[in-house]
């Protein structure tokens, strides 16, 4: 084989290149700019016929969308920066004619992070854009380095979203974001480049597959698999992917650690960050607002709550775990209660013998409380479906206030409907004192101890938790009296868990345990069925 | 499209090369990069029959043994990694010698070995320079090969030829091929930028095989394009 040049690069080629071509200008082509491969920019000197009013001085870089170039405005005396698209794209009069149509939109973008469009438009068959031009360098460039310090990169993130939420605002999604098009100029500031021009080629069916080849990482999912459908939520997962490799200098690939784990990174950054890569954007943040104020420790209340700590978390959960113990205990003895005296309790004249043959250990609660019904009748057995009732609506209350989370009316109304069986306990616990003198229908002949235990250690509790409740904060004292069945539950929670645990966290944590709170639910409902 | 495709190179060092798809894995990676061992073990002044033979040898030994257990715990990328144990293995002159014996996985020797160490350029660089750049068309070769095929199964081959210049920014104007193949110019130029796309995309994913991740291919493309 004779000796050639390659035509681009002006090498010798001796003949052992695979297919003949310059491995050197291939190796180029398959590089991570796309059309840098066949795109031989024009050097500056042809260009300058074109652009008569600019003094074009260097080609600063090819990118994927073409080349561009350093250049003065001679008239205004400002640097400019010209891109040119790649002549191929110019040569479809359609793509020309969109290209137009959307510069025209961009030219409207007037923000301080986003790369200024100062003009547009086609000479010979050739699409230029001129935008503002600053010295500086890539993201990209910088990211080689490593990852940026938190401060930095939560400063540029901040700036890259505000940019990104204003054009939002102005119905303009970038559709690339990536550090290669957010410039860092040397003022410390950043500028976000190449707005919508994916797009542009996109709608042209030319790009969309160059450009999942060139940077697929940070294109959020739905780009790919819908291109038609995509918003601004695709700058949202784009986002993701940045604020994730400026901060470790990682990219989130397959399992990727938390961000957190990088030191530093505060592990507040992670939940944000997560929720931006959700691959269904119906999951992701629903603005970029909202990604700013996350990231800025400053979650909006309307946003969907966030993950809460993993601490109060697991917390919660033993909370709800508790208190359904504990409602679920307290209904059963309320209902025994109830049982011993309603049923038990109507057969007082007969023969306390035969009660007890028939009913087995219950009957010492049966001839404690026919012991004294006459105190404890008035309150309770009169009413005994109210009772039940605004049992079972305290507890759906209480659950259903944690599981919503805005539990003030509902805690309220649960507080309110639990002094019922709180004053039963009381009338119940005074009548304890005075039973050997009340004599009653029915004469003592066993000392029902456990009973009387029980509802002394409830007692007992119930008084603890209400001085807790009322030592802790003035603002909840008023409702102290009616707080029994919740201040029993946090008596027992906080007694027999731990004492570390705040009372607040019994109300506050439950939110997220569904299942719990599912389960809490049902109970009232399925609880009464066995009698 | 984020979740991180899994490359030979990472089955190798992951799975180790014992396992079915380590071994695999191996295997097809040194039948692509045999020729720049033998580049440079040609430069390491082997006549083409012991170049051959240290070049088996050494794949023989590597597929056979634990060299990979063994390689360095920075891991790094395939290329490094190979062109320093084939230099290891080179300076064992006995090593060198049995190998050849040696039963065991054995890549496809590439026929044209020694018509291609014939044209590279006699002098100059070093045995690693060497070994890089050929290392380099031994991944344009494969992938130009794997696209060539491509093509030729949908009978297209001869569009490839005519536009396969345009891979490395040259070739005739569109308007020519046009004529040449009886197509439209429009149709030429969205062919062109189909094949572009696809050289694209097999060359980054021949390279994503010899590196651990993905984020290491754009870096290795630049390290081939500067030894190129």
């Amino acid at each position: 084989m004779e000796n050639r040049t390659c035509p681009r690069c002006g090498r010798t080629l001796t003949g052992a290149e695979p297919e003949g071509l310059c491995p050197r200008c291939l190796m180029e082509g398959a590089a991570e700019s796309p059309a840098a491969a066949t795109f031989a920019a024009p050097t500056p000197e042809s260009l300058a016929s074109h652009f008569p009013g600019y003094e074009i001085q260097t080609l600063l870089g090819r990118g994927g969308m073409g080349a561009v170039y350093r250049a003065r405005d001679k008239k205004l005396d400002r640097p400019v920066a010209i891109k040119i698209l790649p002549p191929e794209l110019g040569a479809d009069p359609e793509f020309a004619e969109r290209f137009l149509r959307e510069a025209k939109v961009l030219g409207r973008l007037n923000h301080v992070h986003i790369v200024q469009v100062y003009d547009f438009g086609e000479v010979e068959g050739l699409l230029y854009i001129i935008m503002s031009h600053f010295d500086g360098g890539g993201l990209r460039d910088r990211l080689r380095r490593g990852a940026l310090g938190v401060d930095e990169a939560s400063r540029l993130l901040r700036e890259v979203g505000d940019a990104l939420g204003y054009a939002h605002g102005e119905g303009i999604i970038h559709r690339d974001v990536k550090p290669e098009n957010v410039l860092l100029g040397k003022d410390g500031h950043v500028r976000l480049a190449d707005f919508g021009l994916v797009r542009l080629a996109e709608a042209d069916g030319l790009s969309r597959t160059q450009q999942a080849l060139g940077t697929p990482y940070y294109m959020a999912p739905e780009q790919l698999s819908r291109p038609g459908a995509v918003d601004a939520r695709a700058d949202i997962y784009a986002f993701g992917v940045l604020a994730y490799e400026m901060l470790t200098g990682e990219l989130p690939i397959g399992q990727f650690a938390a961000a957190s784990s990088t030191r530093g990174v505060p592990e507040s950054y992670d939940a944000v960050i997560r929720r931006c890569l959700q691959s269904d954007p119906e999951s992701r943040w629903e603005t970029m607002a909202a990604v700013t104020q996350a990231l800025a420790g400053h979650p909006r209340r309307a946003a969907p709550p966030p993950v809460p700590p993993p601490d109060a978390e697991s917390m919660s959960e033993k909370s709800l775990r508790t208190i359904l113990i504990l409602g679920a205990l307290a209904f059963l003895f309320c209902f025994a209660k109830w049982f011993n005296v309603s049923v038990v309790g109507s057969a007082a004249g007969k023969d306390v013998a035969k009660l007890m043959s028939q009913f087995g250990d219950w009957s010492g609660f049966a001839i404690e409380v026919v012991g004294y019904r006459s105190n404890f009748n008035l309150l309770i057995f009169e009413f005994p479906g109210w009772f039940f009732i605004l049992f079972a609506v305290a507890l759906v209350a209480a659950a259903w206030s944690h599981r919503a989370g805005w539990w003030e009316i509902p805690r309220a109304a649960y507080l309110a409907l639990a002094a019922i069986p709180l004053l039963a306990l009381l009338i119940t616990a005074m009548s304890i004192t005075s039973t050997s003198s009340l004599g009653g229908v029915v004469q003592f002949k066993f000392t029902p101890l456990l009973g009387y235990f029980v509802e002394l250690g409830l007692w007992v509790g119930v008084l603890i938790a209400v001085m807790r409740t009322y030592s802790r904060s003035g603002e909840e004292a008023p409702q102290k009296a009616p707080a029994t069945r919740a201040v029993r539950s946090q008596r027992r929670a906080a007694g027999r868990k731990a004492k570390k645990q705040r009372r607040e966290h019994l109300f506050d944590g439950v939110t997220s345990t569904d299942h719990s709170a599912d389960k809490q639910r049902n109970s009232p409902s399925d609880d009464p069925s066995p009698s | 499209m984020s979740a991180f495709r899994t490359t030979r190179w990472s089955v190798v060092l992951n799975a180790g090369h014992r396992t079915p798809e380590g071994a695999r894995a191996l295997d097809q990676l040194c039948g692509d990069y045999w020729y720049p061992l033998y580049a440079v073990s040609r430069r390491r002044g082997n006549d083409a029959h012991a170049a051959e033979d240290l070049v088996q040898g050494f794949f023989a030994r590597l597929l056979e043994r634990e060299d990979i257990a063994r390689a360095d715990p920075a891991r790094g990328r395939f290329r490094g990694y190979l062109r320093t144990s084939f230099e290891n293995y080179m300076r064992n002159e006995h090593a060198a010698r049995t190998a050849a014996k040696r039963g065991g996985g054995r890549p496809h020797i590439p026929l044209d070995a020694e018509q291609r160490y014939a044209l590279e350029p006699a002098d100059g660089d070093d045995p690693a320079a060497l070994f890089d750049r050929a290392w380099a068309h031994s991944l344009l070769r494969s992938t130009l090969g794997r696209l060539r095929a491509e093509y030729a199964v949908r009978d297209k081959e001869g569009l490839f030829d005519a536009l396969k210049a345009g891979l490395a920014g040259g070739g005739p104007p569109y308007a020519e091929v046009a004529a040449d193949l009886g197509m439209t110019e429009g149709a030429v130029k969205v062919a062109a930028h189909r094949l572009r796309q696809r050289y694209r995309e097999a060359l980054r994913t021949a390279v994503a095989e010899t590196v651990e991740s993905e984020t290491e291919i754009e870096d290795e493309i630049q390290a081939l394009f500067r030894v190129l």
